[in-house]
């Protein structure tokens, strides 16, 4: 028996003891920074963050002219409109930015990644949900998404498909563009102009609400975990410990790094 | 009354009408038709040649609004209209025949004149228990439209009711009212939407028929173009107010007086397609907007339930009541979002400090 062990490790020297650096409750051990986030993927996260955020304002004054001008040569709601169309059209190319890193992002960015397709994502996403509940101590972490985040961006992606739709049939209702009217000119036989106009309004709360609590879940996770999870979405890197890398991650991780070795 | 065939040039120097009064008259149809004034002497040919064509005026559900809009029509004008330009053989409101006799008329021209006739259809077509909701001499109005139209070389619907249904199919639509497009499929039908029609452009279109012998084109729900086919924002005289900033707050108030935007106040001319701005109403004298009343899009499809509330921006939001805004239902749920991660905040400051984290082996086991 005694030959089979392996030699116990050697003890650390006192004056070299990091045990009193360490957070509490932080695990040591080994861990590796993980490229997850490639910067198109945060170039359209940020990207659309900064032209919700202006069409939101714009929008709401579209709906609502909150300032009268009160002089000859105002032209407020004329460039209120052109900052909202301009916007729109950054705000349509950051989403199909985002759209086509769905099929050649990297593994965590995929919607074969995302989407909530088997049982055990269903039961992560229960086990998230947890967490968030109280009942479960330590948040499930994952590499890329957690299956619950993961989900709920995805019905973002859905909403902000329709805000889109909404907002191009709303714009070819003056523009008459030949292009658009193939694409969404038949949408109004179907739903009156002035629903659209509901719901497109409608739903600028729903992407603010949507914020409020993405925010606050960040918060409360990157802080639970401890592994840099607000960094990542303005680095791309996320610390992740080597015990809990999946194979394909690991796998993942290797490939890359040998192709930038190679490179 | 003249007779039917009688050249309409004949007719109108008889009533006194000189050359030069027709020359204005087509000119200004050609204007609301958007033609070249190349069609001049056309348009000046078929209207002197034409044969009186003859006219059936039918009246389902309506108010009569459209025919007061008619009567009010100059171009041509009332006299011109019924007596010289169209035989108008059958109008419930203005003819002077009554009961037997009117009905007696009109099956008159169903027969003698099948194929060859121009039908104008006023008011909404009951669906609802076998059409009984309206009936005329005991014959329910789809079984008369049924019969007239189909006969009838064009159909013209004129206002809201005949459009597609109109007020009287609003919610809830008792009556099941329907336009005569959706009551009778199959039949051509050309819609004057609006309530109530613009009679000039319905004029325009008779004098369209008159010269090409065709009606005029039509957009998706068979309104012609000409008259439809523009937003009446982008033809708005206040439009300069609206892209300035520039808008009534208030009823009365300064910026009203001043004759600034009525976006505010619920106008739906951005939404709304209408030649309203240009044509205008009686005789060119003013429309809605330039009276300062927003548009309440007359002339879109059912617009007293999708234009309405006429004096807020938005439709109510459905399933909340009258009262509830979408600006307010969207600041509640904002609300609610700021108030449910502050206490769910508050409540992580509290949260125990999560046990040692488990040995690696059964991480993945509970992950």
């Amino acid at each position: 028996m005694q030959p089979q062990m392996k030699p116990a490790a050697a003890p650390v020297p006192p004056e070299r003891a990091p045990r009193k650096l360490a957070h509490p409750r932080m695990r040591i051990g080994p861990a590796i920074a993980v490229y997850v986030w490639q910067y198109p993927l945060r170039l359209a996260h940020w990207g659309l963050v900064l032209s919700i955020g202006l069409l939101a304002f714009t929008g709401y004054y579209i709906h609502n002219p909150f300032i009268v001008g009160q002089t000859k040569t105002t032209f407020l709601m004329g460039t209120f409109r052109f900052a909202h169309e301009a916007f729109a059209m950054c705000f349509i190319a950051f989403f199909l930015i985002r759209i086509y890193l769905f099929f050649a992002g990297d593994r965590w960015v995929k919607l074969s990644a995302m989407a909530p397709v088997s049982r055990a994502r269903w039961k992560e996403m229960i086990e998230v949900a947890k967490f968030y509940a109280f009942i479960r101590p330590r948040p499930l972490s994952k590499v890329g998404h957690n299956p619950l985040a993961a989900a709920s961006y995805l019905g973002i992606y859905a909403l902000i498909f329709v805000e889109i739709v909404t907002g191009l049939v709303m714009f070819n209702w003056l523009a008459q563009n030949p292009v658009l009217t193939v694409l969404v000119g038949w949408i109004p036989g179907y739903i009156d102009i002035q629903n659209i106009r509901l719901i497109h309004f409608c739903l600028m709360f729903v992407f603010i609400a949507f914020g409020i609590v993405h925010v606050h879940m960040c918060l409360i996770v990157s802080s639970a975990e401890k592994r840099g999870l607000l960094d990542s979405i303005f680095t791309g890197y996320k610390v992740v410990p080597v015990d809990e890398l999946e194979e394909d991650d690991r796998a993942a991780i290797e490939a890359a790094r040998d192709h930038r070795v190679r490179a | 009354m003249l007779a039917p065939g009688t050249e309409m040039k004949d007719a109108l120097e008889r009533r006194g009408i000189t050359r030069r009064q027709l020359v204005k008259f087509c000119s200004a149809m050609l204007g609301t038709l958007a033609l070249p004034d190349r069609f001049l002497p056309q348009a000046m040919a078929a209207v002197a040649k034409a044969r009186k064509p003859v006219l059936v005026w039918l009246e389902f559900q309506d108010c009569a609004g459209c025919s007061e809009s008619m009567l009010r029509s100059s171009h041509p004008n009332v006299g011109e209209a019924v007596l010289d330009l169209l035989s108008w053989e059958y109008h419930e409101t203005i003819m002077a025949g009554a009961g037997q006799a009117a009905t007696r008329t009109l099956d008159r021209v169903v027969k003698e004149e099948k194929g060859k006739y121009l039908v104008v259809v006023e008011g909404s077509i009951p669906t609802a228990e076998g059409g009984i909701h309206c009936t005329i001499g005991g014959r329910a109005a789809i079984d008369i439209a049924r019969e007239v139209c189909s006969n009838a070389a064009a159909t013209i619907a004129v206002g809201a009711c005949a459009f597609d249904g109109g007020l009287v199919a609003a919610k809830p639509n008792p009556t099941g009212a329907v336009g005569v497009h959706e009551a009778l499929p199959g039949i051509k039908v050309i819609n004057m939407a609006g309530c109530p029609h613009n009679p000039a452009n319905t004029a325009a279109v008779l004098v369209h028929y008159l010269t090409f012998n065709d009606l005029p084109a039509v957009d998706q729900y068979s309104r012609p173009l000409f008259a439809y086919g523009r937003i009446i924002h982008d033809q708005c005289e206040r439009r300069a107010h609206f892209d300035a900033g520039r808008f009534v707050t208030e009823w009365g108030d300064e910026g009203h007086r001043k004759g600034w935007c009525l976006y505010k106040m619920g106008c739906k001319g951005p939404e709304a397609t209408f030649n309203c701005p240009i044509v205008q109403w009686n005789d060119h004298t003013s429309w809605p907007i330039r009276a300062g009343h927003g548009c309440i899009g007359c002339a879109s499809p059912r617009f007293w339930d999708h234009m309405s509330p006429f004096y807020e921006r938005l439709p109510s939001v459905p399933g909340f009541g009258v009262e509830m805004t979408a600006t307010k239902l969207g600041l509640g749920l904002v609300g609610a979002a700021l108030v449910g991660v502050t206490g769910h905040g508050l409540a992580s400051t509290l949260r125990p400090a999560a046990p040692p984290a488990p040995p690696p082996d059964s991480v993945r086991k509970e992950n």
